[in-house]
């Protein structure tokens, strides 16, 4: 039924009903019984479910106002690669998102190295592929693939954390990288020293 | 050492995209609109409706000219009203829509159920409970949300701050239409880079036809020219069943916030831009410099440069200044990449305003010290200062670095596209010109543009206002990364001057001088 014909019957009702106040004799053609009365209060109450229901599958829809008093919020660097890290946990099986994310601290791991060691970007490469430009067997595992080369239970504990291995290594990896970069840092400033002192 | 003329060099080509403060200065309000009567109230005040139309409404142009709607009107019918009092003015709308807010579905659920149980138990009281239920349903159902007709004042306490500076905006709204405003919310469109320090730019309240509200609030100022031009209406019936919004434009209000004249330290630029030119003489080693004076010794000043004498006279440490025998040409170049849009945590100055600000004085140390100096950037508009000295183009170049729209706090809209703006510059750029690149350096583009620059023959130093953190691993992943590009480019002959968040950009140039002659 169309919201003017409920319209339109309730102002009918409506009208009878204080015409009746006047009046009561009109009520009488009215079926007044007992059980239409049950009848008629149960069809209510069942209506007053389906307004419940009807509540529930309703949202309120009021205009949403602008964050007018706030300035604009710009990313740190390295904040992408956060996020996507914490995501990893909720998309535990997605092995590209994983592989992309290997890649990107791949490529930063290699440059480090390369410059570190001063060589060709593929004994870089291999050098990370064989895990041997770390101590840190879990930084080294991260891109090799294979078991660290770790004592058991140091293995058993990263079982053991809340966080996926995957995160672990990569964290451990991105602090392996950082004192990669510390180290040759030193050592330029250390070349430098020595220069100055001629 | 400065010279009066602007420093156009003859045979320089004209630049269809010079910046001209004068055509890009932005608007300023109106003059006129001084303090008016009620002032600084905060409240909501019940006028008569005969003091309230506004002078000003009538001759605005353009308001509500082309929406038609009730508040031009209004409008219209104030222009008759007493000249002299400045106040609020018609606003026109530029969009509205009107929704349903929901907020009495399921309010029926209590009328079923009140009836329902009335007709049950036979209870007179429940089931004239339904009827005011109904009664309310219907008056909510079928009232619509008021169509507002206002208008408004903005009153700056500051047209023109220094950064930093708190401006404070008065915001007075007015009803003018025939209707009540059962509840009326108002939402300030604050320019998106300023952020407001002192109170809600927003304000809620019912108005009766005829009335006013005032609201304030206070603003930082930043480097940039803004404006104030918009407000956010939400109009809702008296039931709060219908809602009513609308973006409205409002009379327009400025703030232009230049950087100060002086910068608070002078940036030691003289091994910056000395070794590379073959123009200019470099003043550490003594040739080819002339003595100027003594000043004061600064910490970091080189023993060579101590007048020794004068501390076996008195014991005062003084520094000998050499004067520059000729002029070095330098371009600053600014990154305003949306890339390079980045900031180390969640608050303080981002890497291109720090950027910009560092710009600004290697630009006046660089004139200080005779150069001349232009200034270009990587940016969707084209921004391009040609190179020059003395008082004139240091004005142009300040108005330029404060408000020119590529240079807002704001990253661009537009895409910047790199090669095109390298094409330009390279032909912009003296054969002899040195470069003084400037960006946070966020990714290997801005390392390439270095390059290519470097790779033409210009003498490059890229300064970098350091955006990175070290709290997160992705960040310090970023630092690591950030960190490589700036090696690379110092091994391949680029200098390269690194300015960390927490310190001075003195002290950064310091420290690279050092090592660059190391």
């Amino acid at each position: 039924m169309s919201r003017s014909v409920t319209a339109t019957l309730g102002v009918i009702l409506g009208v009878v009903g204080l015409a009746a106040l006047a009046v009561p004799q009109i009520t009488t053609p009215l079926p007044t019984g007992d059980p239409f009365v049950l009848v008629v209060g149960l069809v209510l109450l069942l209506g007053a479910v389906a307004q419940v229901q009807r509540r529930r599958h309703t949202d309120l829809d009021y205009a949403e106002t602008p964050d007018a008093e706030l300035a604009v919020d710009l990313p740190t660097p390295g904040d992408d690669l956060d996020r996507r890290l914490g995501r990893l946990r909720l998309t535990r099986f997605n092995e590209s998102e994983r592989r992309r994310i290997s890649d990107e601290i791949g490529d930063v791991a290699a440059e480090t190295i390369r410059r570190r060691e001063r060589c060709s970007p593929e004994e870089a490469r291999r050098a990370l592929d064989e895990g041997t430009w770390t101590d840190d067997p879990f930084a080294a595992a991260f891109f090799t693939g294979r078991v660290p080369e770790a004592p058991t239970t140091d293995r058993l504990r990263e079982l053991l954390d809340r966080e996926s291995p995957f995160k672990r290594r990569a964290v451990r990896a991105v602090d392996a990288i950082e004192r990669l970069l510390e180290s040759d840092d030193r050592r330029d400033a250390g070349e430098r020293t020595g220069d100055d002192d001629e | 050492m400065s010279e009066d003329e602007p420093g156009r060099p003859d045979g320089e080509r004209p630049d269809p995209e010079d910046w001209d403060p004068e055509r890009a200065a932005p608007e300023r309000p109106d003059g006129g609109r001084a303090v008016m009567d009620e002032a600084g109230e905060p409240s909501v005040d019940a006028g008569d409706g005969t003091e309230s139309p506004s002078a000003g409404a009538g001759g605005r142009d353009g308001a509500g000219a082309e929406t038609g709607t009730a508040a031009a009107a209004t409008a219209g019918g104030a222009a008759g009203a007493d000249a002299e009092t400045p106040g609020p003015s018609a606003v026109s709308v530029r969009s509205s829509r009107v929704r349903s807010t929901n907020h009495w579905v399921g309010f029926a659920a209590l009328v079923f159920c009140s009836a329902g149980l009335g007709a049950l138990v036979r209870s007179r009281p429940l089931m004239l409970a339904a009827v005011a239920g109904v009664g309310y349903l219907a008056y909510a159902n079928t009232t619509e949300a008021p169509e507002p007709a206002l208008a408004v004042e903005r009153r700056l306490s500051e047209d023109e701050p220094e950064p930093g500076d708190r401006v404070e905006v008065t915001v007075v709204v007015e009803n003018v239409g025939e209707a009540v405003l059962p509840d009326l919310r108002v939402v300030e469109q604050v320019p998106e880079a300023l952020a407001v320090t002192d109170g809600p730019a927003r304000a809620a309240t019912a108005l009766r036809p005829g009335s006013r509200m005032t609201f304030s609030y206070e603003v930082l100022a930043r480097r940039g020219a803004y404006r104030f031009e918009g407000l956010t209406v939400l109009a809702r019936n008296a039931s709060g069943s219908r809602e009513r919004e609308l973006d409205v434009e409002t009379e327009r209000a400025a703030i232009t916030c230049l950087a100060p004249v002086d910068a608070t330290d002078t940036v030691p630029l003289r091994g910056l831009t000395s070794p590379y030119t073959g123009r200019v003489p470099t003043d550490s080693s003594g040739e080819g410099t002339e003595f100027a004076s003594l000043r004061e010794y600064q910490h970091g000043d080189p023993l060579s440069r101590i007048d020794w004498n004068t501390y076996a006279r008195d014991r005062t440490l003084t520094t000998m200044e050499f004067r520059e025998e000729r002029m070095a040409t330098v371009v600053v170049v600014l990154d305003l990449r949306p890339e390079a849009y980045l900031q180390t945590g969640d608050d303080g100055p981002h890497a291109v305003d720090r950027g910009i600000d560092a710009a600004r004085r290697v630009f006046n140390s660089l004139l200080d010290t005779g150069d001349r100096v232009g200034i270009a950037a990587f940016s969707a508009e084209s921004v391009w200062l040609s190179p020059g000295s003395g008082p004139t183009h240091r004005a142009r170049a300040r108005e330029l670095l404060s408000t020119h729209p590529a240079l807002s706090p704001l990253p661009p809209d537009g895409r910047v596209y790199v090669r095109l703006r390298l094409r330009r510059l390279s032909q912009r750029l003296d054969d002899d010109a040195q470069v003084v690149f400037v960006s946070p350096m966020p990714d290997d583009t801005s390392a390439v543009i270095a390059r290519s620059l470097h790779a033409r023959g210009h003498a490059v130093t890229v300064l970098s206002p350091d955006p990175t953190a070290s709290d997160t691993p992705g960040r310090r992943l970023a630092a690591v990364d950030r960190s490589n590009r700036l090696n690379d480019l110092r091994g391949s002959d680029v200098r390269v001057v690194d300015w960390g968040g927490d310190e001075r950009l003195a002290e950064a140039l310091e420290r690279a001088r050092r090592r660059w002659s190391g």
